[in-house]
């Protein structure tokens, strides 16, 4: 009973795998590669075995949240480096003085996949437009600005 | 050829002149529509005011940041203005940039409320170039702050982009008798750059997925198989937001003036006259870079401006004015001249100019680490280059020596270019048939210098089950497969049984970037901070070099006194192993390889495989001195001895006299920016050596990692002669540097027969280190080999240990 309940599993599985894995070869260019999903985490990091860092967005971001509180975003981090020093987030560009960002401290663990959340704070409620980069704290930037995201984001004023 | 202006040798950082464009009949005949019915681009000032100034700067500083990147950037004028525009950010800056960026915008799309494209022409020049890429901006007015998907696109788009309306494989041009007159038609490719994909039914359509913002500009590329005039219907196209494909919401004829290109050859001679392979970077008035980066087919590589060609080998180019600037590494004087093309000039000439040539004293080049794939390489069609790519490179940047090193990614593809034999391939393309298809028609020529340089296929441990514990550079290899190993994910998940096994087949072994991971607070050399050994670089070596497997630390790339401090104190512990120059090309740098380098001393020039294997014997032997290519140490002895030589023996303490000959070359005035050149600290620059403004630079005897002793050079490129004497009590290692520039391999003198035991606090800080590495590597140890390890780590505790007794220094 059981394996008929796993071929039929299987089976109702295989067009999904197969979609999946035809995707996966129609794309080479990893920017084009990443397709929006509407679930999981929005920012996904990879660092390569050379301790490059490239960044996607691959999700949809949240909601405007209300002028001074945090709005997280949560990244999930692929570690092919092994890397154990401290994965950092900076703005990149003019950015108002009423944004804001904050993003763990703490060195990255070496392990294959980390989940962390990148923390935005928006006190005016101006669109901005955001270029964030992360690197792995005193390693080399990725060379062709994939390290880099950016993206839209207000906040809703409270009156 | 006909020079415009003569051949002048400038700084490498100077700045490239800025000619005017100037606007001939047909470009005004052009920006007025006297080709089109119109109509044109809306002025922006009605709606300037909706503009929110931040995000539309940041969205066209990111946009004129990659029409710079595919080497089409603003005029410099007009880039000036935009970033002071940017800083201002206001609705006066917003209406000034507009009109800025309407000289380089090809269409302007407004979208309805309704979501509804309309197309107007925008005011660039529309000019293509015949078998070339040409980038605009595409302005998108979306006054509705729409976020659902757009297109545009040209008619003759060509067969990537048309959707086959049956599931069949089959040429798009469908059953026709005569396929002519559709070829003819399918002059034009378009390609938006770096587009967003948007899922319809199984089908990844390109789009341009709105941003909500009023004003934002995309880029799109153009290219034109013909010249002459010619003229293509351009679409856009709406996404449904319920889904389903795209459909035509409005097209629009557009003309163009395509420049016809010509084939100009390029006559290269060498500083002895010979013909040879050169770097070139060949750009217009506008400073656009040819051919352009936005398509380029192996051997030219789209994340370098430059080009390599051979002596007779050619680019294609429009008629024209030219500044083309040369180089062959780092001993040469960087060229600059400019050239007009025309039906009577087809050709480029170049005579290089060396500042120095090392090889006159027997010292020989190469880059220990350069990778054909992986990082910036493509990884399609190929994954990354094939060495005819890669020597023709080497040859271009004048090494005698390359190791392309397979890794993680790719190396299922690179490793079956391991022969275990140094390689010279013959002037080639890896791929003539792409070449072909891209109509670049590049015909490789010999030139009589190619054998000089060689390359060697070996291995970097890097996304490998150890890489944790820095990356191994495996030198020399006769095996290229770990014993009992079939995929990467088998090999060891430690260092030293990896070096145990290359020993015993006779190569070298080494770490990589040495410096990542070792980077403290403290800029002094020495200095006695434990790193945090979170990196890549030294970690593990600190181990491997007490059990004798360890032959150098690889740098050049990174922090320098990172780098030089852990060699320091491994060797003032009597350790003995190289410091060699690498690239890591394309990874921590793709501007070129050969950026770091190792020199090393031979009878003659490395010919074949046995010249490979002297010049890294050599590596071994401590023949070497190494750098970045703008200062020398072409000689350097201490009481008569080189270093790689026997060691200085002596029965008691006394002094010794140093002699080097030594040159540098800098640039009489510093550059402009040298932010630029001191970003990140990282890698080896001659140019942060320099004195204040002067052209003089600090040439320093280190003795036991102090430095004792300096003596000014002007670095004008003359080798001078410097002595140096000092005192010596105790077995010690002397050396020479220009930091960060250059550092000579040591010279060891033995006092006494005893061995180096120069700083019991050099020793502690090893000690420290070793239990500093296990703390962090040793979880990413499989528990299958953790005893091994235990034991070897603790074998190198006890090393330590005994070498901090036996000091006499504290």
């Amino acid at each position: 009973m059981r394996a008929v309940l796993a071929i039929s599993l299987f089976i109702l599985a295989l067009p999904t795998l197969i979609l999946a894995q035809s995707d996966g070869h129609r794309n080479d260019h990893p920017r084009e590669a990443e397709t929006v999903s509407a679930s999981g985490p929005p920012i996904k990091i990879t660092i390569n075995p050379e301790a490059r860092v490239s960044v996607v967005l691959s999700g949809t971001l949240p909601k405007p949240a209300q002028c001074g509180t945090a709005t997280d975003l949560p990244v999930r981090i692929v570690n092919q480096g092994f890397v154990t020093s401290r994965l950092e987030a900076v703005f990149v560009g003019d950015v108002p003085a009423s944004v804001s960002l904050e993003f763990h401290q703490s060195p990255l663990k070496g392990v294959r996949e980390e989940f962390r959340n990148l923390r935005i704070i928006l006190t005016k409620p101006n669109l901005v437009d955001l270029t964030i980069a992360f690197r792995a704290h005193n390693e080399t930037p990725d060379l062709g600005g994939r390290d880099r995201i950016h993206f839209l984001m207000n906040c809703i004023e409270v009156h | 050829m006909r020079e415009t202006a003569k051949t002048s040798y400038l700084p490498a950082e100077a700045k490239m002149p800025t000619i005017g464009a100037t606007i001939t009949r047909r470009d005004f005949l052009l920006l007025t529509g006297a080709f089109v019915g119109g109509p044109f681009c809306p002025a922006l000032e009605s709606d300037a005011s909706q503009v929110e100034p931040q995000p539309y700067f940041a969205g066209i500083n990111r946009a004129l940041e990659a029409l710079a990147k595919l080497g089409a950037p603003l005029a410099s004028a007009d880039a000036q203005r935009m970033a002071a525009l940017a800083r201002q950010a206001n609705s006066t800056a917003v209406k000034e940039a507009e009109k800025i960026l309407d000289r380089y915008t090809l269409a302007c799309l407004s979208i309805d409320a309704d979501g509804t494209g309309h197309i107007a022409i925008g005011g660039a020049p529309r000019t293509l170039v015949e078998q070339g890429w040409r980038m605009f901006l595409l302005r998108i007015a979306n006054q509705g702050k729409r976020t659902h998907n757009i297109n545009f696109a040209s008619k003759s788009e060509g067969p990537g982009s048309m959707m086959s309306s049956t599931s069949a494989a089959r040429a798009h041009m469908g059953d026709r008798l005569n396929k002519g007159p559709l070829i003819e038609k399918m002059w034009l490719l378009s390609k938006i750059y770096e587009p967003d994909l948007v899922i319809v039914g199984d089908q990844a359509l390109k789009a341009i997925q709105l941003s909500g913002l009023s004003v934002e500009y995309r880029i799109i590329q153009l290219f034109s198989r013909d010249s002459g005039r010619r003229s293509d219907r351009f679409t856009t196209y709406t996404f449904p937001k319920s889904g389903g494909y795209p459909y035509d919401s409005d097209h629009r004829e557009i003309d163009f003036d395509c420049l016809p290109s010509r084939k100009v050859t390029f006559a290269v001679r060498d500083a002895d006259g010979r013909g040879c392979v050169a770097s070139f970077t060949v750009r217009d008035h506008q400073n656009r870079v040819y051919p352009p980066q936005a398509m380029r087919v192996a051997p030219d590589l789209y994340f370098q401006p430059q080009i390599y060609r051979a002596d007779g080998e050619t680019i294609l180019l429009p008629d024209g004015e030219y500044t083309v600037e040369s180089k062959r590494g780092p001993e040469y004087l960087r060229g600059l001249q400019t050239v007009t093309i025309d039906a009577g000039h087809p050709r480029i000439e170049v005579k290089l100019q060396r500042w120095i040539d090392p090889a006159q004293w027997g010292w020989y080049s190469g880059d220990t680490h350069i990778h054909a794939g992986g990082c910036s390489h493509y990884s399609s069609p190929t994954e990354g280059v094939a060495p005819e790519t890669m020597i023709r490179q080497a040859r271009g940047e004048g090494l005698a020596i390359g190791d392309v090193l397979s890794w993680a990614p790719s190396w299922y593809y690179q490793k079956q270019f391991f022969t275990g034999r140094a390689i010279s391939p013959p002037a080639s393309l890896e791929h003539p048939e792409l070449q072909v298809a891209n109509d670049v028609s590049l015909q490789p020529n010999p030139t009589p210098s190619d054998d000089e340089s060689l390359l060697r296929y070996d291995v970097e441990v890097s996304g490998f089950p150890s890489s944790h514990a820095g990356h191994l550079v495996l030198l020399s290899l006769k095996d290229q497969d770990y014993p009992g190993t079939k995929i990467l994910e088998d090999w060891p998940s430690w260092n030293l049984p990896i070096l145990q096994w290359v020993r015993s087949q006779g190569g070298l072994g080494g770490y990589a970037h040495c410096g990542l991971g070792m980077v403290v607070n403290s800029t002094d050399l020495p200095n006695y901070e434990i790193p945090p050994m979170d990196g890549i670089g030294t970690q593990e070596a600190i181990m491997d070099v007490t059990h004798g497997l360890m032959d150098f630390l690889s740098g050049c790339d990174t922090n320098p006194v990172a780098e030089l401090n852990a060699w320091y104190h491994m060797m003032n512990c009597g350790f003995r192993m190289a410091f060699i120059g690498e690239t890591d090309y394309p990874c921590i740098t793709d501007e070129r390889m050969g950026v770091g380098r190792s020199y090393v001393r031979l009878d003659h020039r490395p010919f074949g495989d046995s010249g490979y294997e002297a010049w890294v014997r050599g590596i071994a032997q401590g023949r070497l001195y190494c750098g970045d290519g703008r200062s020398h140490f072409l000689d350097f002895k201490v009481n008569g001895l080189h270093s790689g030589e026997t060691d200085l023996s002596l029965e008691a303490s006394g002094a010794l006299k140093i002699q080097t000959l030594v040159a540098a070359r800098l640039e009489t005035d510093p550059p402009e920016n040298m932010a630029a050149t001191n970003q990140g600290l990282n890698g080896w620059h001659l140019e942060r050596s320099r004195v204040g403004t002067t052209r003089t630079v600090p040439v320093e005897l280190v003795v036991n990692g102090f430095a004792v002793d300096k003596s000014m050079l002007v670095a004008d490129g003359i080798p001078r002669a410097i002595e140096f004497k000092t005192p010596i009590v105790r077995s010690s290692w002397i050396a020479l540097r220009i930091f960060p520039s250059s550092h000579t391999h040591p010279v060891y003198v033995m006092i006494g027969n005893k061995a180096i035991r120069a700083s019991k606090r050099s020793a502690m800080w090893c000690r420290s280190c070793v239990d500093k590495v296990w703390e962090v590597k040793s979880p990413f140890i499989r528990e299958s080999e953790r005893p091994a390890a235990t034991a070897a780590f603790e074998h190198a505790r006890r090393v330590y240990g005994a070498i901090a007794d036996e000091c006499e220094v504290a």
